[in-house]
């Protein structure tokens, strides 16, 4: 019954769909393949996309999402602000929203907009508000994040599209642009990330920077909001002297990403950025069973990913972890190599 | 039957959050009730000198007029399920040790909001003075924390031991029919 429902959706020409995805920055530019492969498949429906605020940028003016839609805050969703998003949702008409991130309060709010067919994972709190769930193991790893989210097209009838892709800045700010020096090949290293998984230490990025440069490559240090810390501490520990990026607009900063021959990063949302805009990406990665680059991993065709070579673990416990600090393991010298191998 | 569940992470807060269930007392409960909508005022001391006196209202979530009943949140039985935090219920104003504090079974949804958060009299003249102030308010709850910081827990507490004796007729008429379903398998078993 349910799947007939489906079909004869999915048959429609036109059809006002939402794709929630209200999580950070990885995580929503690993979903872009999902409003590609339906404006692929059907070219007509109106896409709209559900996102925090701090992430609506980087999608406003994507050629296959209609409609960028801002959750109040960039605060986890609950209950005190998710229920003006219900009126919001309810205004806009939606035919289907696809939940590729299960949250409890927009599933209700979706919900409690009266959006009729509601699509999503089976194993989180919010699948009580979904009619068609698709079961799910994400937090058990084994594939990549984008299969999962295709996966939950699957009820549609979409055929996959696994590529990603992000609108970015043509032009730079000067103060971006005088970095890029004509005819030299260009290395962006972003040693931050949001905490979500192990890291290299600074001193791992720097003597990265310091083969690079060996090699005649200009190499730029990039870092997010609070992360300034780390530029100084890779710079002080490599012979790097000026080169450097702080602060700039997402969309700026995608668009610098762009101009770049390779980019270097661990498990952060610039490095799907990279592979989203068409700059190889190299990644960093632990080997905490979720954080793996199986499930995470840059998806472009020539991106690289590398873990240290130690058993992979369910969780860091440094104190009884016999291969702690397992990314001190990790050389600089095979990941040198990656990056000049296709500049 | 055990309409709260809370995950408890460490023995210490165990002890603590027992504490404050054991202590908090329940002045009034309201007679007159407003369909979907529990008013309350809490207090308890802040200070050697004054209390904390928050009120507002627990209310039901609803999906176009109809109240959402949610039995388990969350178990071992759900993969990737954890519960939800209680923040997500109570809001921010909550100690920094029960941040994250897993609520496994919840029933109904029922979100608290705080509408007034101020300081009030010394903690020795709260009772009386906060009674004697809501004293003709008969659709308004009375409870007192004995940690005006942990004021969640005791209203958690205060809307459990409402529902026992109050019992919505939805739940009510759920109830009972879970008893007959019971009733009708055992009699068939034993002609059986």
């Amino acid at each position: 019954m349910k799947t007939n429902i489906l079909e004869t959706l999915s048959s429609r020409d036109e059809l006002n769909i939402l794709i929630v995805r209200t999580d950070r920055i990885g995580d929503v530019v690993l979903s872009t393949p999902v409003p590609t492969s339906i404006r692929t498949a059907k070219p007509n429906w109106k896409i709209s996309m559900l996102v925090k605020p701090f992430v609506a940028e980087l999608l406003d003016g994507h050629p296959d999402i209609d409609e960028v839609i801002r959750l109040e805050t960039d605060e986890k969703p609950r209950f005190f602000n998710t229920r003006n998003l219900v009126s919001r949702l309810k205004s806009k008409r939606f035919d289907v929203v696809i939940h590729l991130f299960s949250d409890f309060w927009v599933s209700l709010a979706c919900r409690q907009a009266g959006i009729a067919i509601r699509i999503g994972p089976a194993s989180k709190l919010g699948r009580i508000f979904y009619n068609h769930k698709i079961t799910q193991h994400r937090s058990r790893g084994g594939r990549h994040e984008t299969d999962y989210n295709l996966d939950i097209l699957k009820p549609l009838g979409i055929p996959p599209v696994r590529k990603s892709s992000l609108p970015y800045s043509k032009t730079l700010p000067s103060y971006m642009a005088v970095l890029l020096l004509d005819g030299k090949k260009h290395v962006g290293i972003f040693p931050g990330m949001g905490g979500s998984a192990r890291n290299w230490k600074p001193k791992k990025y720097a003597e990265l920077a310091d083969k690079l440069k060996n090699e005649g490559v200009e190499v730029i240090l990039l870092a997010g909001p609070g992360e300034e810390y780390l530029i100084r501490e890779v710079m002080g520990e490599s012979s790097l002297s000026h080169e450097s990026l702080i602060g700039s607009s997402l969309k700026d900063m995608a668009g610098f990403i762009k101009r770049l021959s390779c980019f270097v990063a661990p498990s952060t949302g610039p490095l799907h950025i990279a592979t989203a805009v068409g700059t190889r990406a190299v990644g960093i990665y632990c080997p905490i069973r979720v954080c793996l680059p199986e499930r995470w991993g840059p998806i472009g065709k020539d991106d690289k990913s590398f873990t240290p070579d130690v058993p992979s673990c369910e969780k860091c416990r440094p104190e009884s972890c016999k291969e702690y600090d397992c990314m001190d393991k990790l050389p600089v010298e095979p990941v040198a190599k990656a990056v000049m191998e296709k500049l | 039957m055990k309409r709260l569940q809370l995950g408890l992470k460490n023995a210490k807060l165990e002890k603590k959050v027992e504490q404050v269930l054991n202590e908090t007392v329940i002045h009034k409960k309201p007679f007159v009730f407003e369909q979907g909508r529990w008013p309350f005022v809490v207090f308890g001391a802040g200070s050697k000198n004054s209390s904390v006196i928050r009120t507002g209202y627990a209310q039901q979530t609803v999906i176009r007029k109809a109240p959402i009943y949610i039995a388990t949140l969350a178990g071992n039985h759900i993969p990737d399920s954890e519960g939800m935090p209680i923040e997500e219920l109570v809001g921010d104003d909550i100690p920094k040790e029960i941040a994250g504090l897993k609520v496994f079974h919840l029933n109904p949804m029922r979100p608290l909001t705080i509408t007034a958060k101020k300081t009030g009299p010394a903690p020795k003249n709260a009772r009386s003075e906060i009674t004697d102030i809501y004293k003709d308010d008969n659709s308004t709850a009375i409870i007192e924390t004995p940690d005006e910081a942990y004021w969640s827990l005791s209203l958690l507490k205060y809307l459990d031991e409402i529902d026992k004796f109050s019992m919505d007729p939805v739940m009510d008429n759920f109830y009972s029919r879970l008893g007959q379903h019971a009733s009708t398998r055992k009699n068939s078993n034993f002609k059986n």
